[in-house]
């Protein structure tokens, strides 16, 4: 049953990639209201949730006043109609024509906000991180209905509990305190799609941001007024509100918010990979680094990797320097929100290029067969024991399950499998990926990612 | 021999040699003399005080502002100075003015406040000793001698007072020796937050840099886990996360918290004396944490009952429900009634422990586990083979050993029972220790450190009935 789901979600995002909204819409017919109306041939141009009364024609304005429609601003549509000439053979007129959507029949409305949801959707679709922790993420994969005006209903965040049940509602705690080795720092719930509770003995919680980022420490739940003690979950479900003790919860998938990804990603921001195997996405105060009693302009750097203390810089054009941190701490701000120093000895390496950003491991290599797994037969996704000489010796582990391929759920059981089919994709000598991401599960409570990229010097 | 193996051989004999000293009863009456040599009189010691109020002394005897002065030149300045308290035989004063004291009367015993500066060299060096003894054995008895693998800095002579050094591990592999100012230690662990002082640390381990792994180990041998934060403290110049340390010539060092490994402080005389043990139970958690901690109120909320401690032999949680074995032999099962166990550890802070983090509570003092603990019933099945060349470090276990599984081949132990083992001897601590557990019976249990690639754990083994 849950395969059926997560196969349908895939099939539909498969599907949504090609329908592409950018071109033109082909001509249909088109209803009115009044089906005494016959239909007529049109094709969708412009669809706003709010169009301006005035520029509808006397006769909708007046329509819409017979309906008692008497608001200035209304959903209209732009169609360019054709208009039959006398004789069949004569090609149509064609005009364009503004509008109210309240005219349409029931089944043009539905056509106009499918099409006004997948276009405004499709980029947000794409960007977004589908799969975290194995689990797909709450994405509304049908249009919002405007019901009388009123809100479509929620999504849900996937509570999951340590008893093994699972709860579904809406998280009310705001904020997510995390003591890593590099800091204290609170993250906003509107920038996590997912938290692991307790994945170790130590009792180290992880975060992971919308961005992919990774924050591993010790979590608390800081009490909010009106929402939660400290140290209780707080959600909205559909039997009403329930709380839950920090203890109980081992993982929280977030439903997936449409501005989520708002202002993440942007000029100057730098993929840090910290020693604890964090990763974080961040600016680096005033865009330069100062090493070696001088600043480097970030924009100007490849990348820089640090070991003790001595940071290695690769500039963008070809060149290298090997300096020390002029000061012990590295002021940051995250793309996550927080501000904060990280100590130069917690850095291991530092992305500049916001085309490469490097989840978990990092595996280069230089032939597909440098990156194969062999899977268990009975068992899909499910890895063997690596050999001495695998690059994922060391890393990968026997019974280790793949959850996710570029954060969508795998497909094991087709001839081609998604991790086949990834890594072929990676050596693609015509059009290649420029990496593939995967999410394993190793046990109940753990997960962590793999990027694999082709060796430097090794591009197809 | 090699000279690190001399010493700790040296502590061995000195730590099992002073018992023998025993001055717990009255000293005997001998000869005093005075600093000029004078003679003072027959007297018994009875108390040897380094900070006696100045103002309550001159209360006692007559203390010029010449002998104050003299007392300064001495080293004896401030509102307090080192006295020496003894019981003197005094001749009894004859009845009138006039008369000659009698030689053959019987003398008065007076006590008397004197300043320690006021005796001979002789006479001060056989006060330092005996106050050196009186306060040491039960000290030497009890303390911690070795932690994480390290021995601490223990004073094992009757010097006056010299600073012994903490020992500061450096990530880099080298070593620091120096004073820690830092007054505290704060603890994020995954049952709460707190600060442990300074004074109740016997070491630091600093893990992995991957944060959770850090260690708090007590001066009572309680390991408490998480990340470590070394707070701000102004009074002692010290910025938030930087230890600052001050050397032999009293020149500070600050060091960055990243770059430490672990630090090992020195043995402190009063570092047992203020634990709030009275009444304290042994919590183990399920993450391998354990602590000293008195049970809120002294008594169990198990469902709607309230069971006292005292009453209590050990509490096992099993399943998230809490086994209660009762010192008369009985049994209770039941749930903790808060989901938040209120504990005061004895190195101070008061804490919330939430009940599924929980694994035992021993309320027996006899009993005080640490790490995993292994029980056998005879010692055949606690047999361990040594590498002939390196003392201490196992050869492969067998799989009929109790410590199959966990411990392995080159593992080194480190310590028994807190003590630097000898295993160059024909019969080693180890042999010993067995022999107290299963011949002597004067053991029930004793405690392996073992130290396997650069980090440190515990084992108990625990004789059983058979």
């Amino acid at each position: 049953m849950n395969l059926t789901f997560k196969r349908k979600l895939v099939l539909l995002y498969f599907l949504l990639v090609p329908l592409s909204f950018f071109a033109a819409e082909p001509f249909r017919d088109w209803k009115n209201q009044n089906s005494k109306f016959k239909p007529i041939e049109a094709q969708l141009l412009e669809y706003s949730e709010a169009f301006d009364r005035k520029k509808f024609s006397k006769y909708y304005q007046d329509w819409l006043e017979e309906a008692g429609i008497d608001s200035d601003i209304l959903p209209g549509v732009k169609l360019r109609v054709k208009i039959p000439q006398g004789r069949k053979k004569e090609p149509a007129e064609e005009r364009d024509y503004e509008v109210p959507l309240a005219v349409l029949s029931e089944s043009d409305k539905d056509y106009i906000l499918d099409w006004h949801w997948l276009r405004q959707r499709e980029d947000f679709f794409r960007k977004c991180l589908k799969v975290v922790l194995g689990e797909p993420r709450d994405i509304r994969t049908e249009r919002p209905r405007l019901d009388d005006g009123q809100d479509p209903p929620p999504l849900d965040d996937l509570i999951y509990l340590r008893n093994g049940s699972r709860k579904r509602g809406t998280v009310i705690n705001n904020n997510y305190s995390i003591h890593t080795p590099y800091g204290e720092f609170v993250v906003g719930k509107g920038r996590l799609a997912a938290v692991q509770f307790e994945v170790d003995e130590a009792g180290r919680s992880v975060l992971t941001g919308v961005n992919s980022n990774r924050l591993s420490g010790f979590l608390d739940l800081p009490g909010e007024a009106n929402v939660n003690e400290p140290n209780f979950l707080v959600f909205e479900s559909n039997n009403g509100q329930e709380s839950v003790r920090k203890e109980e919860v081992s993982r929280i998938i977030f439903q997936v918010r449409e501005d989520e990804l708002d202002g993440l990603g942007t000029e100057g921001s730098v993929s840090l990979r910290l020693a604890n195997g964090d990763y974080l996405d961040a600016k680096v105060y005033e865009g330069e680094l100062p090493v070696g009693g001088r600043s480097v302009k970030v924009s100007e750097v490849d990348r820089v990797e640090v070991a003790n203390g001595q940071a290695s810089v690769f500039y963008k054009d070809g060149g290298r320097d090997n300096w020390a941190f002029a000061e012990e701490d590295l002021p940051l701000a995250l793309d996550l929100g927080p501000a904060f120093s990280v100590y130069h000895g917690h850095l291991k390496k530092m992305y500049c290029d916001t085309a490469f950003r490097p989840l978990g491991f990092l595996i280069e290599a230089s032939s597909e067969r440098d990156v194969s797994i062999s899977f268990d037969r009975d068992a899909p996704g499910r890895v063997r024991s690596p050999s001495s000489s695998s690059n994922y010796y060391g890393i990968l582990e026997e019974g280790d399950k793949i959850v996710s391929i570029n954060r969508e759920m795998p497909d094991f059981e087709s001839r081609d499998n998604s991790f086949d089919k990834a890594v072929d994709d990676l050596f693609d000598k015509k059009e290649p990926l420029p990496k593939v991401e995967i999410g394993i599960q190793r046990g109940e409570n753990q997960f962590f990612l793999i990027t694999l990229v082709r060796k430097q010097g090794d591009d197809v | 021999m090699n000279p690190s193996i001399f010493k700790m051989r040296l502590l061995s004999v000195l730590v099992f040699a002073l018992p023998v000293f025993s001055v717990s009863g009255e000293e005997d009456f001998r000869q005093w003399r005075y600093f000029n040599d004078a003679d003072m009189g027959e007297g018994k010691l009875l108390e040897y005080n380094t900070a006696y109020p100045l103002e309550d002394l001159t209360k006692e005897i007559q203390l010029t502002e010449d002998r104050i002065k003299w007392l300064q030149e001495q080293g004896q300045s401030g509102d307090f100075v080192r006295v020496v308290k003894l019981t003197l035989k005094v001749p009894p004063k004859p009845k009138e003015p006039d008369a000659k004291p009698d030689p053959k009367a019987e003398p008065e015993l007076v006590d008397v406040t004197y300043p320690f500066a006021y005796f001979s060299s002789a006479d001060q060096e056989y006060v330092m000793d005996w106050d050196w003894l009186r306060q040491r054995e039960p000290f030497f008895k009890k303390c911690l001698h070795i932690v994480l693998g390290e021995e601490r800095g223990i004073r094992k002579s009757r010097p006056e007072p010299e600073p012994k050094f903490d020992v500061i591990y450096l990530r880099d592999g080298s070593k620091k020796r120096g004073i820690v100012q830092n007054t505290s230690f704060s603890l994020h662990a995954k049952y709460g937050r707190f600060a442990v002082s300074r004074d109740k640390l016997s070491a630091v381990q600093f893990g992995d840099g991957k944060g959770g792994h850090d260690l708090l180990v007590g001066v009572n041998n309680n390991r408490l886990s998480g990340i470590i934060d070394l707070p701000a403290d102004s009074g002692v110049g010290v910025t938030a996360n930087h230890l600052v340390t001050t050397n032999e010539s009293g020149q500070s060092e600050t060091i960055r918290k990243e770059k430490l490994s672990r630090i090992i402080f020195r043995v402190r005389p009063d570092e047992l004396t203020d634990l709030n043990l009275d009444g304290s139970a042994l919590v183990r958690l399920k993450n391998g944490d354990a602590f000293d901690a008195r049970v809120s109120g002294g008594e169990f909320k198990i469902g709607t009952r309230r069971i006292a401690a005292a009453q209590v032999s050990s509490v096992e949680v099993i399943e998230g429900r809490a086994n209660l074995i009762m010192k008369s032999g009985g049994k209770e099962i039941g749930d903790f009634s808060e989901a938040d166990l209120p504990m005061e550890l004895a190195l101070g802070p008061s804490i919330n422990v939430y009940r599924a983090y929980v694994g035992q509570i021993y309320c027996d003092s006899n009993f005080r586990p640490v790490g995993k603990i292994l029980t056998a019933s005879e010692p055949r099945v606690l047999t361990l083979s040594f590498e002939r060349d390196k003392p201490g470090v196992l050869r492969s276990v067998s799989r009929s050993s109790v410590y199959y599984e966990v411990l392995e081949k080159g593992d080194r132990i480190i310590s028994i029972d807190g003590r630097i083992p000898d295993f160059d001897s024909k019969d080693t601590t180890y042999e010993l220790i067995l022999e107290s557990l299963f011949e002597d019976k004067t053991a029930t249990y004793f405690v392996l450190d073992v130290e396997r690639d650069g980090f440190t754990f515990s084992v108990t083994v625990r004789a059983t009935n058979g």
